[in-house]
Parts: C-alpha cells; sequence; structure tokens
C-alpha cells in the first residue's frame, strides 16, 4: 500500500494544528495586552503566591485579595519565603512583558514603605518597573 | 541522563576557553559570555557578547538560558582581570575596574545563575579566586582584594544556598601561563612560585581537575571551601 499519501496527509494535518495552536496563542497574547498592567501582574503575583502557598505551613491569606499581607510587620512571609516568591514573580514577569527586570534592586530597598508588604504593594511596584516610571 | 548546562564566563581565551572546549568534551552544553567574540566555534557551544559587571546584559543572559533550557546546572565564574602596581600608583578607575569585573562580576553571575538552580533545587557554583589572596602578594593589592572578597562572598553565599541544593566553592589557582600574567616581571612570578610547595606554573588541566571535584553531582556536602593550588 502507498503510504506517502496518509504521510503527507497526517503532516499537514500536524501543519494545520501547529497554525491554529499559534494563531490561538497569538490571539491569548493580543487579548492579554489589552487587559491593563497592573491586572495582569497582580493576576502574576496572586498565581505565584498560590503556588507558594503549597509549600507554606503559615499561608498567604490570598482571599484577601491585594491587600493580602506578605513581609514585614503583618506579614507571613520569612526571608527566604519572600525571596522564593521574588524570584519566581520576576521570572513570570519577564516571560509576560518579555522584558528583564530586578524587582529587588536599590529603589525598592530604599523605599520608605516597603513595596513587598502585600500584593497589591507589589504589584504596583512591579508595574511601575514594567512601564519605566522608577 | 539529561544534558548538563554549563555557563563559563570569560570564556573567549585563556583557562575560560579550556575549560569551555574540556566540558563540550564532557558531554556538556556550554554558554559562554566574554566581552569580546570568540575565536573558536564548536558544536554544542554558544557565545553571548557580555560585560559580567552589566546588570543588563547579565539579566538578558540568564533570561535567555531560562527560556531556552529552563535551568542551569554548573556556573564558573572564570571572567577575571588583573592589574601589576604599586597601590600608591594605582588609578581609582583601574581599582574599580578590576572589582566590578573580579567581585560585581561574580556576585551578578551567582546572583542570577541561584534564581535559575533554586528553580531545580539542584546548583553548582565555582568561583575564581587566587594564591595571591593568601600569599599576600606585593604589587597587587587591589587584584588580590577583588579575590579575597570572592572568598568571603563565597563562604557567605555557600550558607544562604545551601537549602536549595546550590554549592558555592573557589578554586584558588596558581599562576597558570595567560595573558593575565602576561605583564608580570618575570622574577616576580619566580618569587612567586618559589613560595608555593611545588615550585611551577599551574596547567589549565589542574583548575579544570579542582573544578570537576567541585561539580561532581558527589560533591554535595563540599560547600563555602578554596581550594588553592601549589601548595600553598
Amino acid at each position: 500500500m502507498n503510504t506517502n499519501f496518509l504521510r503527507t496527509k497526517n503532516t499537514n494535518f500536524i501543519k494545520s494544528i501547529n497554525l491554529l495552536n499559534s494563531k490561538r496563542l497569538s490571539n491569548l497574547k493580543l487579548r492579554r495586552k489589552t487587559i491593563p498592567v497592573y491586572e495582569r501582574i497582580i493576576d502574576i503575583v496572586i498565581q505565584q503566591a498560590k503556588e507558594l502557598n503549597e509549600e507554606l505551613a503559615n499561608k498567604i491569606p490570598l482571599e484577601q485579595g491585594a491587600d493580602a499581607p506578605l513581609f514585614g510587620k503583618d506579614g507571613v512571609l520569612d526571608s527566604i519565603a519572600l525571596v522564593t516568591l521574588i524570584v519566581a514573580v520576576e521570572q513570570a514577569v519577564e516571560d509576560e512583558f518579555d522584558t528583564a527586570l530586578t524587582i529587588a534592586d536599590e529603589k525598592a530597598m530604599s523605599q520608605k514603605i516597603s513595596p513587598f508588604r502585600t500584593v497589591g504593594s507589589l504589584a504596583e511596584y512591579i508595574q511601575k518597573l514594567v512601564k519605566g516610571e522608577i | 541522563m539529561e544534558t548538563p548546562i554549563t555557563l563559563i564566563t570569560g570564556a573567549s581565551k585563556g583557562i575560560g576557553k579550556f575549560l569551555a572546549q574540556y566540558y563540550l568534551r564532557q558531554g556538556h552544553r556550554v554558554i559562554g559570555c566574554s566581552r569580546s567574540d570568540t575565536d573558536w566555534k564548536a558544536e554544542g557551544y554558544e557565545h553571548h557578547l557580555a560585560d559580567v559587571s552589566h546588570e543588563t546584559d547579565v539579566k538578558k543572559l540568564f533570561s535567555d538560558i531560562r527560556r531556552k533550557y529552563g535551568k542551569l546546572d554548573h556556573l564558573i565564574n572564570n571572567a577575571g582581570i588583573a592589574s601589576m602596581n604599586h597601590f600608591m600608583l594605582t588609578p581609582l578607575a583601574a581599582a574599580h575596574k578590576i572589582f566590578d569585573t573580579n567581585f560585581m562580576g561574580t556576585f551578578l553571575f551567582s546572583r542570577e545563575a541561584a534564581k535559575l538552580m533554586k528553580k531545580q533545587q539542584y546548583g553548582r557554583i565555582v568561583n575564581f579566586s587566587t594564591v595571591a589572596v593568601p600569599l599576600k602578594l606585593e604589587g597587587e593589592a587591589i587584584y588580590a582584594a577583588s579575590k579575597a572578597a570572592v572568598i568571603s562572598f563565597t563562604q557567605v553565599i555557600a550558607r544562604e544556598l545551601a537549602d536549595f541544593g546550590i554549592t558555592v566553592n573557589a578554586v584558588g589557582p596558581a599562576p597558570v601561563q595567560t595573558d593575565l600574567i602576561a605583564a608580570v616581571p618575570k622574577d616576580k612570578i619566580q618569587n612567586l612560585l618559589d613560595r608555593q610547595a611545588i615550585h611551577k606554573f599551574a596547567e589549565f588541566e589542574d583548575v579544570a581537575n579542582v573544578i570537576d571535584f567541585f561539580i561532581r553531582k558527589e560533591s554535595a556536602f563540599i560547600t563555602g571551601q578554596v581550594l588553592f593550588l601549589g601548595g600553598i
């Protein structure tokens, strides 16, 4: 039996699936671009905090949304957990915005009010970094 | 076995070039970087142009590694510069330059590597010090100080990274015949060799041997150590 026909058909099928997937992906990216930057960042912070919570005994109360405390007076994270969260968020933000950034830079460390207090304050600080406002 | 990913700084010449080719032969995927392009190419090797003390260059390099490979197994912080001079005649700009490359470069690469290695709870970082530190070599005050800083840094971050399965050690080569010592007067080098237990130059292979030991999977219990060559 001549299987070349089937092979060609199969290859074309895979090509069309790949094309469809790449179109879906670019549509998804386009759609995401219409979401405000802050929303995209806070989504990332919450997602990464959720993943971190799986390893934590003392969990971040994410039901409080943007007000969920992270680090400092009311925070639940110790310094190692904060490092873990910051690194994970940094990498996810780099991927989302196709950029390179350092969250724990000297500006963050010299802020009068730490940007690492809550989910919301962290997202706001990253938004400024991404937009080049600081 | 998964191909190990090894990043070597200062890979365009000298020990860095040797190590890049050596680990390629061991079956590693080797990523090298330097300020200038290389005069060599090899399958399994990719070269990036980067100034090790330039944060943006370093972030971009690691971003590329993360996207392409998703992991890093070994970092060899080889890039280094030296300047032989009496300290009273050393310009501030020269001191900055030496510290930027030798210390800041090691710091930046270690920081970004640790972020990647932490994810996989495994990693080996090898830093470069020198026998000029314990031998307190006259004429190399700034160079030795920058390499002493590398030792302190190695020992402290070894503790900070221990819980993530990352080891950090340093090799302290005796003089190796490379560009780094080309400008150093012969009698000074001979004085230095005379103070070693084994009075001869180190070979590239001697340095590779120490790195091999540090990066072995079995060396998981070896961290914060500095191994000097030549019997210091």
